[in-house]
């Protein structure tokens, strides 16, 4: 008997109860309450944070350090001087901002930090929910329903932002397609991201990055890069990639530690993509399936017959048989084990 | 009844003992492309299906009818209740039947007890492939194979790097561990051995990463049923060997290795006994069927004389003078020649060359 059961692949899925934790960067007041409904610019709660700091470690034999811990002090201020006979090597470190600063002298070292005046810090929502649980002067827990868009592999933080495609499904992204309107975007950019691609997203300033497939090496650091399909040049299922450009600009949260995306999508904005990422069943005629083998990686396809004998595999290795016929009208042989059905 | 299951990498592997319509069964099937997370809703899965490919009644409702033994690469604690015993670690299972096993699944190596997870490295398969690869080719494979670890190699390309990352596997395992690997027998397990197209090149994967430098008799897991089998004995259940023949493994070879040229005589008891001049750096294959006996009388240029009594195997009698540690050219160009002509020499692939 042929094993015909094959995995069904449902990467875009609706969730009723998703939950997002918003955290001030430090402790303040938290003005929302359990129960509340809130919009993505509503604020739920704030504190006082120093947005810019500098730290230097100088050598007491070296520099002399003219202020104090604790000492407040205003840009352009001095803060140490280079010990030297010679007036003209007399280098000296001035304050950037106006701020506070922190000293620390041990072992002849001196570790100088400085702290700009404290500013206020909103925490906003982002996303439109209800608030689920509060931790006094800390963090929210918000409850919202959302679409959870499945990926294989995700580095780097949890971020917010809006959605935005560039390319095509099956196109790899390109260096000239990252502009500076990308800045803060979770960017979704098709096929494949090169390592220098990924620098200029990073230096642009772009959220995030979404892509059928990358290369191992590059994806260091804590920039935010999420891998729909695998390693390498993969399509995006085009599912995914047409569902992401229909939510163009709404706000999405990449979690590449869940290998997620999540579009929050609260009261009545429900379409039914499938409730389960996890099942089975026997293919049939016309199903359309996913291919996971190369040269066709990612690819999607229409199924017309499963061959019930075993075959050989230009490998050598013996396995059953599906005919596939791509989007392109080209009809190819797959191993069976190598497809999933795509809903 | 009593069903044991192996949560493989790529496969869920089942023995039923004592159903109404069959003594004993042995099924493997895979839930999706994932490596399957021993939960409830996997164990129940896995029930399903071997209830649907047996014919057996094992389910009544959501209770699971048999008494029911699992084990799995990593330890797991949620489905207990659901179990007749404690879940096993592959390795304990593979331990249970006291041989040495060499098991090689997607994701964790097993060699008895021991078990390495390490990272592969990319430079180390690189060495192994008969043809130039990208780095990120090759570790894009290994993810890949990570990610959707139930996928066949369709083509030559992808089933030389699945053989080429065992072999890193394989070696890293007893490196690490700091193992000694003349320890005269061996059981090939998972699917990147019982899945080869042609015998011989389980019988290369195992020389090449483990090097022996005197004798290794080597058997092939076909079914991939010894850590399922081994569940069992853990349990003290049943042997595997109770389960049939067809089941059991099948005995590939025996590998005699040299470090220099020798002369070989080979006595199968019909009289006079074949003399062979054997040189160094090549492989060789003897067709000693499987169940043939001889007397093999070696005889170095330095006249040391060994004698071995082997038995035949599915691949034959095999003679490794390639040198320890093997050496493979850095040039691409060298080790595709080197590579192919050692694959070609044991029959590897495809056209045996045998002496």
């Amino acid at each position: 008997m042929i094993e015909t059961v094959r995995p069904v692949i449902k990467k875009v899925v609706y969730k009723d109860n998703t939950f997002f934790e918003r955290t001030l960067p430090q402790e303040g007041e938290i003005t929302c309450k359990v129960g509340e409904s809130v919009k993505p610019f509503d604020v739920l709660g704030s504190t006082f944070v120093s947005l810019d700091k500098r730290s230097w470690r100088m050598n007491s034999a070296q520099w002399s350090v003219e202020v104090g811990d604790g000492q407040s002090l205003n840009a352009g201020d001095v803060l140490a001087r280079k010990k030297s006979l010679l007036p003209f090597r007399r280098e000296v470190i001035r304050m950037p901002f106006s701020g506070t600063v922190s000293l620390l002298v041990a072992d002849g070292i001196a570790r100088v930090d400085i702290f700009s005046v404290p500013e206020k810090y909103n925490l906003i929502s982002g996303i439109e929910a209800k608030v689920a649980k509060v931790v006094e002067k800390n963090s929210v827990l918000l409850e919202t329903s959302s679409y959870v868009v499945s990926g294989v592999f995700g580095s780097g933080r949890e971020v917010i932002g809006e959605i935005k495609t560039v390319g095509n499904f099956d196109s790899p992204l390109l260096l000239s397609q990252l502009t500076p309107e990308l800045t803060g975007k979770i960017v979704i950019g098709g096929s494949f991201a090169a390592a220098e691609v990924l620098t200029k997203a990073q230096a642009l300033g772009v959220a995030a990055l979404v892509v059928g497939g990358t290369n191992l090496q590059p994806v260091r650091g804590n920039f935010p890069v999420l891998a729909t399909e695998g390693f390498g040049r993969i399509p995006m299922n085009n599912k995914v990639w047409q569902y992401l450009e229909s939510e163009q600009l709404k706000t999405a949260i990449v979690s590449p530690q869940r290998r997620q995306i999540l579009v929050p999508s609260h009261d009545g904005d429900y379409r039914h993509l499938g409730g389960s990422s996890l099942e089975r069943r026997p293919l049939k005629e016309d199903d359309l399936v996913q291919i996971f083998v190369w040269p066709n990686f990612g690819f999607c396809g229409r199924l017309l017959e499963v061959k019930g004998e075993l075959v050989k595999l230009p490998s050598g290795v013996e396995g059953y048989i599906a005919k596939v016929k791509l989007s392109n009208g080209e009809i190819i042989d797959v191993p069976l084990s190598n497809l999933g059905i795509l809903e | 009844m009593t069903l044991a299951l192996d949560f493989g990498s790529a496969s869920i592997k089942a023995i039923l003992i004592g159903g109404p319509q069959k003594e004993s069964f042995f099924c493997s099937f895979s839930l999706g492309f994932k490596s399957p997370v021993l939960n409830r809703s996997s164990l129940l899965s896995a029930v399903k299906t071997v209830e649907l490919i047996s014919g057996e009644r094992l389910m009544d409702g959501d209770r699971i009818l048999p008494s029911v033994y699992a084990c799995v690469g990593l330890p797991v604690f949620e489905v207990a209740e659901a179990l007749s015993g404690p879940v096993v670690l592959t390795g304990q299972a593979i331990s249970a039947l006291d041989l040495n096993i060499l098991d090689v699944g997607s994701q964790f190596t097993h060699f008895r007890d021991r078990v390495s997870v390490a990272p592969v490295s990319t430079d180390e398969v690189a060495k192994w492939l008969p043809f130039k690869a990208e780095v990120s080719d090759i570790s894009n494979y290994i993810e890949n194979k990570r990610i959707y670890s139930s996928i066949l190699p369709a083509s030559p390309r992808d089933l030389f790097f699945e053989q080429a990352i065992a072999r890193v596997r394989v070696a890293d395992l007893f490196r690490s561990q700091r193992m000694n690997t003349d320890f005269g027998e061996v059981y090939l397990s998972g699917a990147v051995f019982s899945g080869v197209p042609y015998l011989e090149q389980a019988v290369l994967m195992a020389l090449d990463s483990l090097q022996p430098s005197d004798f290794l008799k080597i058997w092939l897991d076909r079914n991939q049923i010894l850590p399922v089998a081994g569940l069992l004995k853990y349990h003290s259940i049943q042997e595997f060997s109770h389960l049939g023949d067809e089941l059991t493994p099948l005995f590939l070879g025996t590998v005699l290795s040299q470090t220099s040229s020798c002369e070989v005589e080979i006595d199968l008891g019909f009289g006079e006994g074949q003399k062979i001049s054997l040189k160094k750096g090549d492989l060789y294959v003897f067709p000693l069927r499987l169940g043939e006996q001889a007397v093999v009388k070696i005889t170095t240029v330095k006249k040391n004389c060994r004698t071995y009594e082997v038995t035949g195997g599915a691949v034959g009698l095999i003679f490794d003078l390639r040198g320890r540690p093997l050496e493979v050219p850095e040039s691409s160009r060298q080790r595709s020649e080197v590579l192919r002509l050692w694959a070609s020499q044991i029959g590897a692939s495809g056209q045996v060359q045998k002496i």
